[in-house]
Formats: C-alpha cells, structure tokens, sequence
C-alpha cells in the first residue's frame, strides 16, 4: 500500500483502472455463478426427488407383497440416470427391502443406514447428494426411498464457469491495459510534464519555461493554462524585482563608493588636523623657545646697556679728566702742538660721551614699556621749544606752531620725538638768517600726521632711505655736529606707537620730517579729511597741512633769540 | 689723620676715580679730611666701627658718604640697605655717584634711603663743578641732624 501511493500517476491510473475493473468484472461473475449454482443445485435436488417418488410408488405393490425382486427391477431403471449412484427401498421398519448399485462391484457394501423420515429429506455430504423419501400408501407409510446421485454434472458446471469468468477477465485486462494508456496520454501526461516544468523552475528559478499546453478542454488545461499565466506573472515581477534589485545594488555600489570617499576624506581630514596639531605644537614649542631666547637676549642686551652706561662711561671720564688735568696744571710749559694734541684728546673724548650717552638713549627707547596716555601735543612742544632755548640763543628763530590736537601716546617717549626732531630743525638752519620752524598737523584715515618743518640746508632725497639707520648722517662733521641716533631713535618710538615716519626734503631749502599718531578725538568731531586715503604720505606736500592756526610764536618764544 | 675726624667717607673701587675726585675736591678747596673706602665691606667696617676701625666711635659719623654703586665684594646698594636699616648710621647722608644713570638703580636707591643720587658726568669740567656744589651743599650749607660727638647719644635720647 504504501508503495502504491509512491508510484506515479499513470502507474496508479493503470492500477486503479485494473483493480475497478476486475472487482467489477469478479463481482459480477460472483453472484451470476452464485445464483446459477444455487438454482442448478435445487433443479438437482427436485430432479432427485421425482424420480424417488417414481421409483417409491412403483415399487408399493412391491413391498405390499413382499416382493423384492420386483423392487429391484424397478430399482435397475435407473441404469439410465448415469449420475445416480445408489437407491435403495427400504421397509417402514427400516430394513432394506431392495438396492441397486450402479457400480456392481459395490453390491456387497453394506447399505448406509437411514433415518426414518415422515417427510422427504436431503443432505450433501462427501461429493455425494442423498435424498430419503417415505412411501406412502392411502396415507400410510409403506416405506421408504433412497438415491445418493454423484456431483459430477455440477462441478463440471462449475468448471465451465471459472473457464468463462477467467476468459472475461483476460479480456477485460486487456481492455483495460488499453484504455490505460488512453487514460495516460489524457491525464497523466499533462500533470507529469507540469510537475516536470515546476520543478525545473523551482530548481533553475527560470521563470521563462512554460509547462506544454494539451488540445483537451479539462480542469488540466485550465491548471496548466493558469500556471502559465501564473509563471509570466511571476517572471514579469521577478523581471522587475531583479530590475529594482540591480538599481539597488546599483545605488548600493554609489553610496559604499561615496561611503569610502567620505571616509577617506574624513581620515585626509583627519591626518591633516593631527598634522596641523603637530605643526601647532612644534610651533608653540618653537615660540616657548624663541620667547626664551628673546628673554634671553633682552637680558644681555640689558646687561650690555648697563655694562656700556657703567663701565664705558669710566674711563671715558678717566682720559677727559687726566687730559684735562695735564692740559690745567702742564699745559703752559708745553709747546704749542702738545696743547692742540691734549685739546684733540677732550673734543673726541665729548664726541664719545654723547655717543654713549645716545646709544643708551635708544636702546633704552627699545627696552621702555609703552605708558599710553591722551597728550596735548601743544604743551610737549612748548616744554620741549623752551629746553632748546640755549642752543637757540644768539639766533633768530621763528616758530610756528599750530594748535596741535591730543595724541594718545607716551609722554616721555613723544618728547624725544620732538627734542631730536626740533633739536635737528635748529641744528640745520643755522646757517640761515632766521631760521623758520614750522610744526603743524592734518588729519589722514584716522590718524594724526604731525609734520616738523624747517628753512634749513635740506638733504638730497637720493639718500632719504639712509635717514633713519643708526650712525647714517647725511652731513659731514666738519659742519653740522652729530652723531647718526636722533632719527634712528625717533624711528624706533614712532614704531614702537604704531606710527610711520617719513621725511621729505630739497637740498638748500628745508626738510620736513612727518609722522603718524593716533587720533583719540571722536570720529563725529574729527574734521573732514582732506585726502582721499591710500595716497603715499611722501606726496603730502607741507603747503596742505593746516597752517591756519598757526600761531607764530616769534613773540613769546623767540623774544629771547 | 683721626679716624673719628673724617668728613667725607668716599667709596670708589677705582683709583681713577678717587684720584679725580680727590683732585676735584682739591681745587675746590675742600680741605675737609676723607677717608677712602676701595670695597662694600671696607666701607661698612668703617661705617659701623668693626674691623679694623674698631676705634672709631658711632659718635663721630662722617658728614657725607659718596657712594659707588658697582663695588666689590659688598655693592653699593647693599651699603646703603645696611646703613638706612641701622639706627645708628640711619641719619649719615648717603650721596649715590656713580656712571649709571639706570632708572632701577635710581629707583632702588631713593627706596633704599639713599639722600641724593648723582650721575658722574664724562666731561671734567661738569664733574669738577659738580663736586664743587656738592661739597658746598653738603659740608657747608646743609645741617646735619646733629654735630660731631653727639648724633649717636642724641638718638639714644630721641
């Protein structure tokens, strides 16, 4: 059975198809031979019993008269019924009266003994039908009858049958292999070839193959019709799924490409910012170390400064106070050339005093911390003109100062600026008549330009850059006296301030030195600049500045000229 | 020369700088006695009476100390600390002359008591007048706290 379910469709329409048809076939055979046999049987048993009743009521007389040998001819009648085996009469007592054997040689067997019925009986027994049947005379029992008969006639019908049915079911088998293969051709087919299709989807996931369409109009065309039509659905959706999953990958592809971009710049972004820290730190430490350096270096050149302050000045003072000594208490009993030797010694021993002296002056400029606070210019100046009085005297000297506006800046520092700058202004327009100085101001992109201006000698602007180096001098010793700091010195305070400083000059008509500061009043109350900016500070020229409210100072200052 | 009578107590570590000053003071006529200290410690065993000037009494202080500023062994501010902070030398005036005119040793030296503070000036005839004024204001013009032989019990009693 369970094998039966394994086999296949045509195998099992071909097994069905055998076993309806040949349980039809037994079925029918059956109860046809069934009912034959059992009719055959009763016509047996009825044909039995008429001719018992033949032979009992030909044989009454017989036995009325006590008269077996009749009996017995009666009884060899039935040599005609080949089937009968055996008959006997029997008395009412039960004693056998006559028999007749159809085989002789059973003449001696003894007769079967009987029951003694009062109606007609029958058994089958050992192949053999027995039928016992009374006699009856005028109602009264005159003995009795018995036939045992062979079954020869019903088991060859019964031959006869199975040879028939056994025929039919050969020929229906035959009939039935027939049509099976119909049947297959029909069913099986369609759904093998529909499995097959199925499986070769389900294995190669092909959705294009389609399971082949049979010329039937059953429920199997329609299976397979709707299979098809199921599979090119399928295929259509696989089609696009596979189409949105290669735009996905596609997609997918752009955004891990994208993905390892960013990354790869997140890590440039991120080496770069390591290096930049690094670099930071290295220059953080270079700046700790340079910071050290340069305290370093302040300190020496503090300790130099103080070194040249202390211990130059010394035997400066040494040689100018011995000379002097030699000159003073000596000098009358020298010659001539002695005394002019010993005066060389003193002059140059000054000329390095005030070396020295300025030196110290400008590098104490660099080492000075600012102290800024608003200054009135105007009375810088007038402090700084009523100083220079002395070198004035004997001299006829202009001055003329404008009302100059507050500076923020360093008190002390912007007096240098004015004392080396008004200090030069005297110095070189003393070979004028009257020397003319002019200090006035203008105001440019928020600053305070100053301009000092003088009659004087001038200087050749071909050595202008020269102005503000340290020891740089324009003029020879012989006629102007200095020693190359002033303007190097003023230089160093107007950058220190955040300033410029620029001169401008002809040679024989006057110099004018400017620098910048810067303008602490209100940006409301500044008056309207009077250039436009950007313009270089050497094309200012001096006749712009604000002379108006100049104020010649002739009078208060240079009364004492 | 008696040691208790010195006017001028003159600390200088350079005999240049003694003998111009020693010269100056002579043509200025300032005759008063002087006495040279070459070091800080010198200095301060003459001031304070120890050393070898143990028989000098703290009643005859001098009448002014010129005092160099770069001196060896003891430095000159260090001179000045220890005869300000001592009561018994406290009043002596202390004249600061030395070549640097450094604002922090100016400075230091006005904190420290110092009574006046001068710059020697390279030129000799400046430095001349300059002792020269120096002596006049200090032995002549200027009184001193108290005379010779009482400044020390003077300031006992004070």
């Amino acid at each position: 059975m369970f094998q039966f379910r394994d086999y296949s469709i045509s195998k099992k329409l071909k097994w069905m198809n055998l076993l309806v048809g040949t349980a039809a076939l037994l079925l029918a055979c059956a109860a046809f031979v069934a009912y034959d046999l059992i009719t055959f049987r009763a016509s047996l048993v009825s044909n039995l019993s008429i001719q018992a009743q033949i032979v009992g009521s030909n044989s009454i007389s017989a036995l009325l008269f006590n008269d077996p040998g009749t009996a017995e001819k009666t009884l060899s009648a039935l040599r005609a019924a080949p089937h009968i085996e055996y008959a006997s009469i029997y008395t009412p007592e039960g004693q056998s009266f006559a028999a007749y054997w159809r085989d002789p040689a059973n003449r001696t067997a003894p007769l079967p003994s009987i029951p003694a019925p009062q109606t007609q009986i029958h058994w089958f027994k050992d192949r053999q039908i027995t039928v016992v049947l009374p006699i009856l005379f005028q109602g009264k029992p005159a003995g009795l009858v018995c036939i045992r008969s062979d079954l020869k006639e019903w088991t060859g019908r019964l031959q006869r049958y199975a040879a028939i049915v056994a025929a039919v079911l050969l020929a229906s088998l035959m009939a039935t292999v027939l049509t099976s293969s119909v049947i297959r051709r029909a069913i099986a087919d369609p759904i093998v070839s529909l499995a097959e299709t199925a499986r070769i989807v389900s294995r190669d996931k092909n959705y294009s193959v389609r399971a082949p369409l049979t010329s039937n109009r059953d429920e199997l065309a329609t299976l397979i019709t709707t299979f098809n039509e199921m599979l090119a659905q399928i295929q259509e959706r696989d089609t696009a799924l596979q189409f949105e999953i290669a735009e996905r990958t596609q997609a997918e592809e752009r955004l891990t490409g994208q993905a390892e971009e960013l990354s790869r710049q997140a890590e440039e972004l991120f080496r770069t910012e390591r290096e930049i820290r690094k670099l930071n730190e290295e220059l953080e430490e270079r700046v700790v170390q340079r910071t050290a350096q340069l305290e370093v270096a302040n300190h020496e050149l503090e300790a130099f400064t103080y070194s040249v302050s202390h211990d130059l000045r010394a035997p400066l003072r040494h040689i100018g106070g011995f000379s002097k000594i030699l000159s003073e208490d000596f000098g009358p009993g020298m010659p001539a050339e002695a005394q002019s030797h010993l005066q060389r010694i003193a002059d140059g021993v000054h000329r390095m005093g005030l070396l020295v002296d300025e030196l110290l002056n400008l590098a104490r400029v660099g080492r000075h911390a600012l102290h800024l606070q608003v200054t009135g210019l105007n009375a810088v100046v007038e402090e700084v003109v009523s100083l220079l009085q002395p070198e004035v005297a004997g001299r006829a000297v202009s001055w003329k100062i404008a009302d100059l506006p507050s500076a923020e800046c360093d008190p002390i520092l912007i007096r240098q600026v004015f004392q080396n700058l008004l200090a030069n202004a005297l110095k070189f327009s003393r070979t004028r008549e009257r020397a003319v100085i002019e200090i006035s101001h203008q105001q440019e992109n928020g600053q305070t330009v100053i301009a000092v201006r003088d009659n004087g000698v001038g200087f050749n602007m071909k050595y202008s850059d020269k102005l503000f180096g340290v020891f740089q001098r324009l003029h020879r010793a012989e006629d102007f006296e200095g020693t190359g700091i002033g303007l190097a010195t003023v230089h160093r305070i107007i950058h220190k301030h955040g300033g410029r400083v620029w001169g401008k000059a002809e040679l024989d008509k006057g110099a004018t030195f400017y620098f910048t500061l810067p303008d602490t009043r209100p940006a409301e109350t500044r008056p309207a600049e009077t250039r436009p900016a950007g313009i270089e500070p050497a094309e200012i020229n001096p006749a712009d500045l604000s002379a108006s409210k100049i104020t010649n100072q002739n009078a208060a200052v240079g009364a004492r000229v | 020369m008696n040691p208790n009578e010195v006017d001028i107590l003159l600390v200088d570590d350079s005999q240049n700088d003694v003998d111009l000053t020693l010269h100056a003071l002579r043509a200025e006529n300032l005759a008063n006695p002087v006495f040279v200290a070459r070091d800080g410690e010198e200095a301060l065993n003459f001031l304070f009476c120890s050393g070898p000037h143990t028989q000098r009494s703290f009643d005859h202080p001098p009448k002014l100390v010129l005092l160099d500023l770069k001196l060896p062994k003891v430095d000159g501010l260090q001179v000045l600390k220890q005869v300000k902070s001592d009561a018994r030398t406290r009043a002596i005036p202390v004249v600061l002359m030395t070549s640097s005119k450094e604002e922090r040793d100016l400075v230091r030296g006005y904190d420290l008591g110092a009574n006046s503070y001068l710059q020697k000036p390279v030129d000799f005839d400046a430095f001349r007048k300059m002792v020269k004024l120096l002596g006049l204001y200090w032995l002549v013009i200027n009184q001193p706290p108290v005379t010779n032989g009482q400044s020390h019990s003077a300031e006992q009693s004070s």
